[in-house]
């Protein structure tokens, strides 16, 4: 069998919350003089005990509720977030789509936005304006490339976003209900590139509250619960774990 | 599409030298210098050419208040707008850096990006502004007849010295502005002190030599003579000058990417 894409055991995540943090070097001072506790960021373990695995060119969905660790999951998987604990291996070049308009900056216009974000994803200037047009194109954003992105609606800029980063033929794609807020048209041609990157190779890692969405596409799920994977395995029977978890 | 960064790798963290991660992503950090750049002078009229409002300003402000204070100044005009051009570069480099880290979260929450790239643009920006003004503006005096020459091994020294000297203290101020934000207001008040301990708009000369002595523990002290010695014909730099101006950029640069380095893998804990 080939190698999982995306391969996670024993992830651990303990990320700092603030609680009347010293954010200064005066109150740090006073604190200590004092002799009050300075250490006022509270440890809050985000991930426990999270394994997974994705085989290249499937689906995997993530569920949950609100914060339950999901985003946080997906950021480990991108690198953004060290693990505290466990393995997180995940080959080749990854596309994270995680919240709107990923590496935008809503004063530049949607070409230099194209070249900043997808340099971000490590494509080259040379390859990112061979691609403009076709990048556009998928978009729908042809006429809207010169313009700035502040001027673009929620659902342009998550079709940039998406357009950017699929365009870059990523070994994973890492896809925070960004989806959610295109039109139907622009859905469906998700799906279809989607299709085309699965068949490529590429695994997709999928966090979502449409359950309807991850029963029809996923290949395989997790329910994270208070940071805690609390059912695995076909999507059905997890979204069903899920459902009755939010009936109860 | 061609990429880099192909093959197994752990959440693109581990595996590489931090420097290495920069490296990579050079071509980020071009575009968010150019980004810095464009978006200052975006919808303004004069564009690019404001760089050159100030040192021209201050050129000649500071020139018709203090050459009279300082007569034994041969050429006074080109000594002080290389002194304003080069403390402009490091103060502005410097607080901008640690607005950038921060403003760079919101980016880091969503894509990877070694974090050093923010700070490191913001300091490439300016480079380009003190460049463009260090080529411009004594090319403007030199045809008034202002005392101009140019030693370009000097002047390259010097400027080699002041950028290493720069990004070290960018990198150090803004990795520890992460951590306690009033790092930027207690640098304000050194900055104040520093100004006044560095010969930006006086002659080192004009000092006794009980004072003029400590001077010579100021790194901007060496690194301004040097920049001066490029370009100003009354500046004589010694060898000694130019090895104790490039050195402490260096021991800055090295300081400062230690300290950025060693910190950097609690950043996401603080932004």
């Amino acid at each position: 069998m080939e190698a999982p894409s995306v391969s996670v055991r024993g992830l651990d995540v303990v990320l700092l919350q603030e609680r009347r943090a010293v954010r200064s070097l005066r109150e740090y001072v006073i604190r200590r003089m004092r002799g009050e506790r300075v250490h006022t960021m509270a440890r809050v373990q985000v991930l426990k005990d999270v394994s997974m695995s994705v085989a290249p060119g499937s689906i995997f969905g993530v569920i949950g509720a609100n914060g339950a660790g999901k985003t946080t999951l997906l950021r480990v998987l991108a690198g953004i977030i060290p693990p505290s604990a466990g393995d997180v291996c995940v080959r080749g070049r990854v596309a994270p789509l995680i919240d709107l308009g990923a590496g935008f900056d809503p004063e530049l216009t949607g070409v230099e936005n194209v070249l900043l974000f997808g340099s971000l994803l490590g494509v080259s200037a040379h390859d990112l304006r061979r691609e403009m047009d076709a990048i556009a194109e998928f978009a729908g954003l042809r006429a809207m490339l010169d313009v700035a992105v502040k001027h673009y609606s929620t659902g342009m800029i998550a079709r940039l976003g998406f357009s950017v980063a699929t365009a870059a033929r990523p070994s994973v794609l890492l896809v925070d209900e960004v989806l959610a807020v295109g039109d139907e048209e622009f859905r469906s041609r998700c799906a279809a590139r989607i299709r085309d990157l699965r068949l490529g190779g590429c695994a997709v890692v999928l966090v979502s509250h449409d359950l309807d969405l991850v029963r029809r596409e996923v290949d395989e799920c997790v329910l994270l619960q208070d940071g805690a994977v609390a059912a695995a395995g076909s999507p059905s029977e997890v979204v069903r774990e899920y459902s009755r978890g939010v009936a109860a | 599409m061609a990429t880099r960064d192909e093959g197994i790798y752990h959440g693109g963290l581990s595996g590489r030298a931090p420097w290495r991660r920069v490296v990579a992503y050079r071509g980020a950090l071009g575009i968010l210098a150019a980004r810095n750049l464009k978006l200052r002078y975006r919808r303004s009229v004069l564009g690019f050419a404001w760089t050159l409002v100030y040192p021209v300003l201050a050129t000649a402000v500071l020139s018709f208040v203090f050459a009279p204070v300082f007569p034994r100044t041969e050429h006074y005009p080109v000594y002080v707008v290389i002194g304003v051009l080069v403390w402009h570069f490091v103060s502005v480099s410097s607080a901008q850096a640690m607005d950038a880290l921060i403003a760079g979260a919101g980016v880091m929450r969503k894509v990877y990006v070694p974090s050093a790239v923010f700070p490191l643009a913001s300091v490439a920006a300016n480079l380009a502004n003190f460049l463009l003004c260090v080529a411009v503006v004594p090319t403007a005096l030199a045809l008034l007849g202002a005392g101009v020459t140019l030693r370009p091994l000097v002047l390259v020294a010097g400027i080699v010295g002041l950028v290493a000297f720069t990004v070290g203290l960018s990198l150090a101020l803004a990795a520890l502005h992460l951590f306690f934000r009033d790092v930027r207001y207690f640098f304000e008040a050194v900055l104040l002190l520093w100004f006044y301990a560095t010969p930006i708009v006086y002659p080192t000369d004009a000092l006794p030599e009980h004072v003029a002595r400590w001077l010579m523990l100021n790194p901007l002290y060496w690194i301004v003579t040097v920049v001066r010695g490029g370009v100003c014909v009354a500046v004589t730099t010694s060898p000694a000058a130019v090895v104790v101006c490039v050195g402490s950029g260096m021991a800055a640069l090295v300081l400062g990417w230690r300290l950025y380095a060693r910190v950097e893998n609690r950043f996401h804990l603080y932004w």
